[in-house]
């Protein structure tokens, strides 16, 4: 427990807890930056079952956000990439990775036992899909999107992204990004994410926003 | 439409007395020449507004209105 010990320091974490943890199975679909933040947070806290989802080779410019590529690593498959470095953090973690493009045919049969299911993903199309089978087997699902310097998450519990979004979107407008807002909106998920599979309380089928400079909003899906 | 009197809006953290008093969300939208494009979310008083309850859903004096551009990156 020494690799927690200063997470023990949290008076809502206890040894308990984090052993409950071991039992927890999370699926990240996408490890780009928003993914790779995510998973390193959530390995490195003690979520130590993880599948990870991403069919990307690892490219120059991906650099900039997502922290865990090297130069050397460019022309890689990504998913290889996350696993290895988040190993090299915590060596007690076990992770799936799976080198697949997420698709309508083949959702079904990655979205099975786990827990929470994280989109990490940079499309709404695929954002859709998966959070359509999610809600469908009735798992979690952490829905997480950032452009610019703009961002949200959202963890659906009884509601899903349809919800939330017409289903008529295809795209939405790209406006760059910058490395540590991809930090902050996956930090603002991670936390939710963590607290869920300790049990704590957070705030369930509501919309966490972030815009610059300096705003959070809250939007309860009713 | 003629409307006579006016109320006060907080849309987006800004507050002004500038809203006609009856207006629904939709009116809200063409006053501001806003589109309601498919990643627009809108809030009143922290609370979800669907779509399809913009034309009919009036807001109230001292409403409280977030328009939410959800992003679609990862």
């Amino acid at each position: 427990m020494e690799r927690y010990s200063r997470l023990l320091e949290l008076k809502d974490i206890t040894e308990e807890k984090l052993l409950l943890l071991k039992n927890k199975r999370v699926l990240i679909i996408g490890v780009g930056g928003v993914g790779q933040h995510v998973a390193t947070y959530l390995a490195t806290n003690g979520v130590v079952n993880l599948t990870l989802v991403d069919f990307d080779k690892v490219e120059l410019s991906n650099l900039n956000r997502q922290i865990l590529l090297k130069e050397d690593d460019v022309g890689e498959n990504k998913v290889d990439i996350v696993k290895r470095e988040i190993m090299n953090r915590n060596s007690e973690v076990n992770i799936t990775s799976i080198s697949k493009k997420v698709n309508s045919n083949n959702v079904s049969s990655l979205i099975s036992d786990f827990d929470l299911v994280i989109d990490a993903v940079d499309n709404w199309e695929t954002k859709l899909i998966i959070s359509e089978e999610a809600n469908k087997k009735h798992i979690p699902f952490l829905h997480i999107g950032v452009d610019g310097y703009k961002g949200q998450c959202c963890l659906f519990k009884n509601k899903s992204l349809k919800d939330l979004v017409s289903k008529d979107i295809i795209s939405s407008p790209k406006e760059g990004v910058i490395g540590p807002m991809v930090g902050l909106i996956s930090s603002l998920a991670s936390i939710t994410a963590f607290k869920y599979l300790i049990g704590e309380e957070v705030e369930i089928d509501t919309l966490i926003y972030y815009s610059d400079p300096a705003r959070l909003t809250k939007v309860k899906l009713s | 439409m003629l409307y006579n009197k006016s109320m006060f809006l907080k849309v987006d953290g800004t507050l002004s007395n500038e809203y006609q008093e009856g207006i629904t969300i939709q009116d809200l939208l063409d006053m501001k020449d806003i589109e309601a494009v498919p990643w627009l979310v809108i809030s009143v008083n922290g609370v979800f507004i669907k779509r399809d309850l913009f034309k009919s859903h009036i807001l109230n004096d001292k409403d409280e209105i977030e328009l939410i551009y959800v992003r679609g990156g990862g």
